[in-house]
């Protein structure tokens, strides 16, 4: 086997995608999203995973750096091979850039299918907060937690009918009082995390290494030196794919 | 008078029942209960709700509806026993730094902080350095708590502590970071510390404030 991807629940539509776009044929682990919250609680149950895994050449970490929550993962065997981006939102914009030029703009909460109603997305625990403390207090615990934010953006990744989930977003902008817009997503990163080629976006952990912080963080002064290698070997998987 | 209630407020805190938290509470003011030791069940009580959340059992949502009941248990406390004192001089400086906006932890640590008498100035969320670096100078506090969640934010507590170098106030004062930090982080941002435990936080600022209060004392 060539390759496997470890991914989150959260970007399970748009992963789907992508695979039936570039024609790979890998399976995939995927990782509740419950574990979004809780860093050290995902790196464990990714580090499970990861050593449950043999045979493998390449093991691909469909996610962002989510609160360090990758940092210290190994595989003895295979190739680790993570997007460099702060978590998973970017993966769906296309670019960490795309992102940070959206938050640069206005405080900006990013949504898709998955944030909104997966395993503790926003939506199901709106629910939830409902039925244990009332609707009105349920309200200020969503207005307080997302208090600083000014805009709610629903990502229009292609993996899901916007429609359905338009009227959602304007309920939820409207209990907190901010706007929302639609923005399109782009699948080109992730396009690139299963076909490659890994070049400066991607870091890659040989078989026995241990991520470390500069593989995680974007910024690439922080990182030169590793950045030198990737671009020194641009590395893609053999075989082929529709991308 | 010691509290009779005690094992109560702790469970009705850990319940996140507000009810019975205000109803134990106003009980046990009215017995002329000493604060410190409502607040002493009170944060018993907040950090088993903490413990909870990070084993997954509560939610992000169930953690705010307790620091907020903490908050004004806390209020309620400080009001019967007028104990404030504006004056006193202030003992931390806490903000999420710049280009981050998350603060749930922060009002849980400053709120705890608060409760064990540490006086702490909030800054609020998006805090440049110079804004950091003018309120450690305004208020001569020894220590600074840096706050954030994004990556980004690491460049920002780096920069923050840059900047507390070149006016000459790195070494009076102690920074302490939290989020989303570990060793790494610490390394690369240069801070004294890195906490995550809310307790641990407590303790070691006021082993700091000991300690800087007794070498006041020894150069003068």
């Amino acid at each position: 086997m060539n390759a496997l991807i470890i991914a989150c629940q959260m970007i399970s539509d748009e992963l789907n995608l992508a695979i039936s776009r570039t024609g790979v044929d890998y399976p995939v682990i995927w990782i509740e999203s419950r574990f979004h919250e809780h860093p050290d609680r995902l790196r464990g149950r990714l580090q499970d995973e990861i050593s449950r895994i043999s045979n493998v050449r390449h093991i691909i970490l469909a996610f962002g750096y989510c609160g360090n929550a990758l940092l210290g993962l190994k595989a003895e065997d295979a190739f680790l091979i993570i997007p460099r981006v702060d978590d998973c939102i970017s993966l769906l914009l296309g670019s960490q850039a795309t992102q940070r030029r959206l938050s640069s703009e206005l405080a900006t909460y990013c949504l898709t299918r998955g944030w909104l109603e997966y395993e503790n997305g926003v939506l199901s625990e709106l629910e939830r907060n409902i039925n244990r403390y009332g609707q009105d207090r349920a309200y200020e615990i969503s207005r307080a937690m997302l208090e600083h934010y000014s805009r709610l953006i629903l990502i229009d990744t292609g993996a899901y009918n916007i429609d359905a989930f338009l009227e959602k977003v304007q309920r939820l902008a409207g209990i907190l009082g901010i706007v929302y817009e639609i923005v399109p997503g782009s699948g080109e990163l992730l396009n690139k995390l299963l076909c490659g080629p890994w070049d400066e976006d991607f870091s890659i952990i040989p078989q026995g290494g241990t991520v470390t912080t500069e593989h995680l963080w974007a910024q690439r002064g922080r990182s030169s030196k590793y950045a030198e290698q990737s671009r020194g070997c641009l590395y893609s998987l053999p075989g082929h794919c529709r991308a | 008078m010691i509290l009779a209630t005690n094992k109560m407020l702790v469970a009705a805190t850990v319940r996140i029942d507000e009810e019975m938290v205000i109803k134990l509470v106003l009980q046990s003011l009215e017995q002329g209960v000493d604060p410190n030791t409502i607040m002493s069940e009170m944060r018993i009580g907040l950090e088993m709700v903490l413990k909870m959340y990070s084993e997954g059992t509560y939610f992000l949502a169930d953690l705010l509806i307790a620091s907020e009941v903490f908050k004004q248990v806390h209020e309620m406390v400080l009001a019967h026993y007028q104990s404030f004192d504006g004056n006193r001089p202030i003992d931390v400086v806490f903000g999420t730094v710049q280009r981050d906006i998350h603060d749930i932890g922060k009002s849980i640590a400053i709120s705890v902080m608060q409760s064990i008498g540490l006086n702490v100035v909030d800054m609020g969320v998006d805090v440049r350095p110079q804004q950091f670096v003018e309120m450690i100078q305004k208020t001569g506090a020894p220590i600074l708590c840096l706050t954030g969640l994004l990556t980004i934010s690491y460049d920002y507590m780096k920069a923050t502590i840059h900047l507390l170098g070149e006016i000459g106030l790195r070494e009076g004062t102690t920074v302490f970071i939290g989020g989303l930090v570990n060793d790494s982080v610490q390394s690369y941002v240069g801070s004294d510390y890195w906490v995550y435990d809310l307790q641990k936080a407590c303790e070691m600022c006021k082993t700091v404030l000991m300690e800087k209060s007794r070498k006041k004392i020894n150069i003068s």
